[in-house]
């Protein structure tokens, strides 16, 4: 399931789980970048990498949860899992709910993690074709030339083309000639279609 | 008193000599050369009782104790003219009662120098001389007193001097007695309380010895024991003195109530101390408890740890794609962890077992690094960062190393406490030692959390003061008592940026000689 391209951000401020989380990783052929803090993880982060992140709850200066945060902030969508000591159940429990794929406690079982971060990646992968989808909606919402745009909000809000010929002061057959280039440009196949594709639109034009 | 010449007298007064001396305001008894008396005057017939009937002749011997009479009678039948007496004699009145007369015995003689007879005058001096013996014996009993004073005088100048050690009381003591005796040279003294048994070195069993019981809260503890090397003359109790029975019983009753009160002072000194190191022990253990969570976390990490290098290695081992070399490396490493964890629980019980307070060379650097571990977790907890400065060129002190951890603990902990409400980014405790002028080592703590308001600067170290929600409100009083039985001091001030810092001192090893 895991692409050949995705790296695992390890973070956690004690070395030698640290060491052993990125040979664990290692034994499923899985990449790892590890760091022993948040900030050394900020610095080094690129959003572009396809992957996930592994961390720990708990470190001095900022924590997991503040880096959940940090990212949610930056706009970051890569998948969380966090690793936490017994005590730190709340907190984990909080950061789910802000968005974490699931924590796991210390000392894990090596499959519940590697399965997680397995599912985390999964997540990613998904996340990012959606995204991609959603960004050549756009580039072919961007094609359409203004009269087109016109017909294409005019044909979502459901209204038909004697209706739309008429609000645009053109010819039925003018309408009928845009509708059919507008479901060419975008890619649609049918109406639901093209509507679920304006929505993806308002959302990438929200973001 | 001169001879009384007959010439001497007024012609008309002798032939009535007796009518004279019957004036005469002391006693006078008038006798022939052959010691018979003639007359005897009313002073003196009051004096020894006897009537003039009976002393006429050779009656007034009567007054005499028998051993004496023929003494008297010779002084009295002396011839010579010039022969002139003073004596002292035993009388026995009429009633009984011993009298002694001092008298002169003066001859009288007619115009030739014959001796007619002799005027003896007596002076009753019983009362002076019961008064000078009384005097004597009041100036001997005085001095004796005085010795026995003396000896208490000194017993407490020895308690005084020997700062509550009752051995070297006891051992000073039994040196000082034999002067106090009335032959110090053949004195010999013992005095056995418990398991002490001090003797003079000349200290042998003789048959001439007394001694007195030493009471401890009225049970018998011992006794103490003077005695003559050599015999000698009988006198109250053998050859020794009333006073000296008096004196060795007030000496025993003495070395009682002193021993009693050291005794009962130690006990109450140990009892404190074992107190003390009681509750020193409970703040330890229940800074352990409140620590509970930290600790568990900080023992996770290595097990984490251990649990996944395991793992890890054993996918690594079934698919053998793993060279010699890094497994042997990751094993170590597991060991290591480990070990780690090991390290944590073997501090833990340290800290947590009960044991005597024990004062050794102590590294103070290696001992914060000792507890950095335990505050780490802690700090991990807090979101917070504990920084170390040591200095390295610290020199070694005399201390309980597992209470100067707990000092430390307790002022890393209330740092971490006290920066509750610091943003996470910028909690941090600072542990700093240093070597001041003057030689003292120096700790300090310093937070950066909310400080210490002043209206609590006077509380802080008192014990039971606390703003925290959990724990005893004990760990700095002990703290600070702590630091001040090692001979050090602990004070705290504010940070110019927020915040508190929290010192102490321990003085450098070669300070430490005559510290308790």
């Amino acid at each position: 399931m895991a692409s050949a391209d995705a790296l695992v951000y390890v973070v956690d401020d004690d070395p030698a789980v640290l060491d052993a989380i990125r040979l664990l990783l290692r034994s499923v052929g899985l990449r790892s970048q590890t760091f022993e803090s948040a900030a050394a993880f900020l610095d080094a982060f690129d959003r572009d990498q396809h992957g996930c992140l592994v961390l720990d709850v708990r470190m001095p200066s900022m924590s997991g949860i503040d880096l959940q945060e940090k990212l949610q902030e930056i706009g970051a969508t890569i998948p969380i899992v966090f690793v936490t000591a017994h005590g730190d159940i709340p907190m984990a429990v909080q950061a789910v709910k802000a968005g974490a794929l699931d924590f796991i406690p210390k000392p894990f079982r090596d499959q519940d993690l590697l399965d997680r971060v397995q599912q985390a990646i999964a997540i990613d992968t998904q996340q990012r074709r959606e995204q991609e989808e959603k960004l050549s909606v756009s580039a072919r919402y961007n094609a359409l030339s203004p009269r087109e745009r016109e017909v294409l909000e005019l044909v979502v809000a459901g209204k038909a083309n004697k209706v739309i010929a008429a609000d645009l002061g053109i010819s039925q057959r003018t309408v009928e000639i845009h509708r059919a280039r507008v479901m060419q440009k975008m890619g649609a196949d049918s109406l639901p279609d093209l509507v679920r594709l304006t929505i993806e639109l308002d959302e990438v034009t929200d973001a | 008193m001169a001879s009384v010449k007959r010439s001497d007298l007024h012609p008309d007064v002798i032939p009535h000599i007796d009518e004279v001396i019957d004036l005469v305001p002391v006693a006078v008894i008038h006798t022939d050369i052959t010691g018979r008396c003639v007359f005897a005057n009313r002073i003196w017939q009051a004096l020894t009782g006897l009537s003039l009937d009976h002393a006429i002749g050779f009656g007034w011997l009567d007054v005499l104790l028998p051993a004496e009479r023929e003494r008297a009678l010779a002084y009295h039948r002396q011839s010579s003219p010039h022969a002139f007496v003073q004596e002292e004699f035993h009388v026995r009145t009429k009633s009984g009662t011993p009298r002694t007369f001092a008298s002169s015995i003066v001859p009288l003689h007619d115009a030739d120098g014959g001796v007619t007879g002799h005027l003896c005058a007596c002076i009753d001096i019983t009362e002076r001389q019961t008064s000078e013996e009384a005097l004597r014996s009041l100036t001997y009993e005085y001095r004796e007193r005085l010795k026995e004073l003396d000896c208490l005088y000194e017993i407490s100048h020895i308690v005084e001097r020997a700062g509550g050690s009752l051995p070297r009381i006891l051992r000073e003591t039994v040196e000082l007695l034999p002067k106090s005796w009335e032959y110090p040279d053949i004195t010999y003294a013992r005095i056995v309380v418990y398991d002490w048994d001090v003797r003079t070195l000349n200290y042998q069993v003789t048959p001439w010895r007394q001694s007195a019981l030493i009471a401890i809260n009225e049970h018998q503890a011992g006794h103490v024991e003077v005695g003559y090397l050599q015999a000698r003359p009988n006198r109250d109790e053998g050859p020794f003195l009333s006073h000296e029975r008096r004196l060795i019983d007030n000496i025993g009753e003495r070395l009682g109530h002193i021993a009693t009160r050291i005794l009962t002072a130690e006990r109450l000194r140990d009892r404190e101390q074992e107190l003390r190191e009681r509750l020193t022990h409970l703040s330890r253990v229940s800074t352990m408890g409140e620590m509970a969570s930290s600790l568990a976390h900080e023992l996770n990490q290595p097990l984490t740890a251990v649990a996944t290098y395991a793992q890890a290695l054993r996918r690594f081992v079934e698919h053998g794609s793993i060279d010699n070399d890094e497994l042997l490396s990751i094993l170590d490493r597991i060991a290591g962890e480990a070990l780690r964890a090991g390290n944590i629980v073997h501090r833990l019980k340290e800290l947590v077992r009960r044991r005597e307070t024990r004062r050794e060379p102590c590294d103070l650097n290696a001992r914060i690094r000792d507890v950095q571990q335990l505050a780490n977790a802690d700090a991990r907890l807090h979101d917070a960062v504990l920084h170390m400065e040591l200095d390295p060129h610290l020199p070694p002190t005399v201390a309980d190393a597992i209470q100067i951890q707990q000092v430390l603990l307790n002022l890393i902990r209330n740092a971490l406490d006290a920066m509750r409400d610091t943003d996470p980014a910028e909690r941090e405790v600072v542990v700093q030692t240093s070597r001041q002028e003057g030689g003292q080592l120096q700790v300090s703590v310093s937070d950066r959390g909310c400080g210490t308001p002043a209206e609590h600067a006077e509380q802080v170290f008192q014990p039971f003061f606390t703003t925290k929600e959990s724990g005893l409100g004990v760990g700095l009083s002990i703290s600070k008592s702590i630091i001040n039985s090692h001979g050090g001091h602990m004070w705290f001030s504010a940070n110019e940026g927020g915040g508190t810092t929290f010192y102490f001192t321990l003085p450098p090893v070669e300070d430490r000689d005559g510290i308790g």
